[in-house]
């Protein structure tokens, strides 16, 4: 019975969890690096409903993931201007080329 | 096996598989379409924990929302078709063994943990007038909060996001 135990959810949570944090250690690309934040937050949010599906019945779990999912959007939203911005600056949206703070 | 098994193994493939491609593709753009349909795939998930708003929610902000603003980001910069991810072998080896020994370590600790399962057959019921009274309830200062953060997220990406060289409003 996978669909009603806790273990599958937590294990996929992990995998997708591992996915993200891959992106964001090997990507230079700075929209990959967002899509690999975006595949851990996810991974979260699985952990958070099936934590609150099976270990405590109610509902504070998917509360937490709404305002997961809230921050997520507003993220989203600046981590994507502030790149546009980048790429009119630089021409690139390479992080290793954003070096201008450098000192 | 009972029917939602399959589902759930049909939906985890689905998302493990495009967290793959999201991964290892080259192309950035392929990366994004198959960014969409693991979104999409948790959204399946939510509906299997008995989580019917966010489903929706998740199929609405992050499907409809992240997903096309993603895909708007990478249009507006140049030579979408040559945009590649620029990895460096380095990077690959040492984020790759990182990434390896966490998922050990996060295995490990979900197979030996003994979780206090309260239930396991739980009966769906609807759940947003649950959400929408812990919302006016318990959670009304965090729900504000989350308000003003969409506000100011909101009025930041537009004043960022503006051409500087048109200044003067």
């Amino acid at each position: 019975m996978f669909y009603n135990s806790l273990e599958p959810y937590l294990v996929l949570s992990a995998i997708l969890f591992v996915l993200g944090l891959l992106a964001m250690f090997t990507k230079r690309n700075a929209i990959s690096i967002l899509m690999g934040v975006e595949l851990v937050l996810n991974a979260a949010c699985i952990n958070f409903v099936a934590f609150s599906r099976f270990v405590e019945n109610g509902i504070s779990g998917q509360l937490v993931t709404i305002f997961i999912i809230i921050l997520a959007a507003s993220e989203a939203a600046v981590a994507l201007a502030i790149i546009l911005h980048l790429y009119r600056h630089i021409n690139s949206i390479n992080v290793d080329e954003a070096t201008q703070l450098e000192g | 096996m009972v029917p939602a098994d399959f589902v759930f193994l049909i939906l985890a493939t689905l998302i493990v598989a495009c967290g793959f491609v999201v991964v290892f593709h080259s192309k950035i753009i392929y990366s994004a379409f198959a960014l969409l349909f693991s979104f999409f795939g948790v959204g399946g998930i939510y509906i299997l924990l008995n989580a019917d708003f966010l489903a929706g929610t998740q199929l609405i902000v992050y499907v409809g929302g992240i997903s096309v603003l993603i895909l708007f980001g990478i249009l507006l910069t140049k030579k979408i078709y040559n945009l590649t991810t620029e990895e460096t072998s380095t990077q690959k080896i040492i984020g790759g063994a990182t990434s390896l020994a966490f998922l050990g370590a996060l295995a490990a600790l979900i197979f030996n943990t003994d979780w206090q399962i309260v239930t396991t057959t739980q009966e769906f019921t609807p759940q947003t007038l649950e959400i929408g009274k812990a919302f006016m309830g318990n959670f009304i200062l965090p729900f504000e909060l989350a308000a003003i953060l969409l506000l100011v997220a909101l009025i930041g990406a537009v004043i960022i996001g503006r051409d500087e060289k048109k200044e003067e409003i």
